[in-house]
């Protein structure tokens, strides 16, 4: 029996081709590639200083990259070509691109002049021009997908790490993204409140998002991702499903990696 | 041979001092609402990504902060006339007062933006917000608060500025106190009157900023 993967491979959400990116002299990335496809849990893994976040945030266009291309459903993100010339996107086309992925960062971010709710409502309002009473609506269904129905009035400030982190999940999420990118999203909790984060991600996981996510809790990689890659100095070093990577990882630097995260 | 207060003078030309401290809060409300736009302006060009923008608001500050506030009401009335443009006492002294508080608010709304976590503008860009929506819905709100104590300061010395305006004969509170000194010779009476109504005002007006302070809780 035929199914979907065996015919036509389908064309994935996400498709980083040769991707480069320096900061002055220093090369990050140094062509990068990766596919994430629709629905797909991707973790990414690795030392840090190998490119892992500048990965996420050119992806998400934070980050101006030089080389290489990022295409999300189809569409070249960031730049165009014109005369043969590579130039930057406008501000009001990098909006429009950004507002199709979510991102999650690993120090919140929440607005702290709005509320739980309000957080949640501003790009509903502002980006999709949602009227007040559906956005509220919108924000209130997302916030008790986060369990946090109650806290919807509530300041930044009136809520722990794990609540803030799980406001900006909703807030990502509300928008909608075909791809939400996660970032470190636990590196900033105290470890009692890391569970709390990762139980909505993996929820959301289960419900079919598309998800590529930087992380250092290898158990969480190894339980919610379908594909987990390896960063080692600018460049996809090893990937593949987490059984594989974590069970029988081949690259040197991998081994070691692993090695150093069971000590701790 | 002492001196003996008589306040009576003073009773009688209450309605000029209050008339005058009442144009003197307009011209101070006036030159608050332009001073805000140009140091707003002046704010996001200091710490914007372009390099003249950020040169013109350097040096804007620079050339008005060192000049002192008189010689720019003196030369906006009387030597700008000479190169063409001639405005009435009222709106110059305006102009003079909100090119001066422009550049103090400058500096103080470039300090609230340099407060504003960086991490914000970019989860502001993360959800589609536009440059624009993102200094409007995002940096804007949170400098403002960011400012308020400082703000509130610099609306202080603005109002008592206005006591500048005497020197082109705007007959605001300190023009009408010498009024009243140089016609009743009542020295002591007329600027103890001038300097208690300026006392109190301002301290109203630092009343009401602290009231504000309070509705907006800080982050």
């Amino acid at each position: 029996m035929p199914s979907a993967e065996t015919s036509a491979p389908a064309r994935p959400l996400l498709a980083i081709r040769g991707l480069r990116k320096s900061f002055g002299a220093t090369e990050i990335l140094k062509g990068v590639d990766l596919d994430v496809r629709q629905g797909e849990v991707v973790s990414i893994i690795g030392s840090s200083g190998s490119g892992k976040t500048t990965l996420l945030r050119c992806v998400n266009l934070l980050e101006e990259f030089q080389g290489g291309e990022v295409l999300l459903d189809g569409e070249p993100v960031g730049y165009r070509e014109q005369a043969g010339r590579r130039l930057r996107l406008k501000d009001r086309d990098l909006a429009r691109q950004r507002a199709q992925t979510g991102m999650v960062f690993q120090s919140f971010n929440l607005f702290p002049h709005l509320s739980a709710a309000g957080n949640v409502m501003l790009g509903l309002r502002k980006v999709k021009g949602m009227g007040k009473a559906e956005a509220r609506a919108v924000a209130e269904r997302w916030l008790a997908r986060v369990g946090l129905a109650e806290r919807a009035d509530h300041a930044p400030s009136q809520l722990s790490g794990g609540q803030q982190q799980r406001v900006a999940i909703a807030r990502a999420l509300a928008m909608e993204p075909k791809l939400v990118l996660l970032d470190e999203i636990t590196s900033a909790l105290d470890p009692e409140l890391v569970g709390e984060v990762l139980a909505t991600v993996k929820a959301l996981a289960g419900e079919g998002a598309t998800l590529l996510l930087v992380t250092h809790e290898m158990r969480f990689a190894r339980d919610v991702s379908n594909t987990v890659v390896f960063m080692e100095k600018g460049l996809v070093a090893e990937r593949g499903p987490p059984g594989d990577l974590f069970g029988n990882p081949r690259h040197p630097r991998l081994i070691e990696f692993l090695r150093g995260t069971r000590d701790h | 041979m002492g001196y003996t207060l008589n306040f009576a003078v003073v009773w009688a030309n209450l309605p000029k001092l209050l008339g005058g401290l009442l144009l003197g809060l307009e011209l101070a409300a006036a030159s608050l609402a332009l001073g805000t736009l140009i140091g707003l302006a002046g704010g996001f060009l200091s710490v914007g990504a372009s390099r003249p923008g950020r040169a013109l608001a350097a040096t804007y500050v620079a050339v008005v902060r060192n000049t002192p506030i008189l010689v720019i009401v003196l030369m906006l009335y009387f030597a700008l006339p000479d190169l063409g443009v001639q405005l009435a006492k009222g709106p110059s002294f305006i102009a003079a007062l909100s090119l001066y508080s422009g550049a103090y608010l400058t500096e103080v709304f470039r300090a609230g933006l340099v407060a504003v976590p960086p991490g914000l503008v970019e989860a502001g860009k993360a959800i589609g917000l536009t440059r624009f929506g993102v200094a409007l819905h995002v940096v804007g709100p949170v400098m403002l608060r960011n400012v308020l104590p400082a703000l509130g300061s610099t609306f202080i010395s603005l109002f008592k500025d206005t006591s500048i305006a005497a020197a082109i004969a705007v007959p605001e509170l300190t023009f009408q106190a010498r009024r009243i000194n140089v016609e009743s010779f009542r020295v002591v009476e007329a600027w103890t009157a001038a300097s208690a109504l300026y006392i109190a005002t301002c301290f109203l007006i630092a009343a009401a900023l602290r009231g504000l302070e309070r509705r907006f809780p800080k982050f």
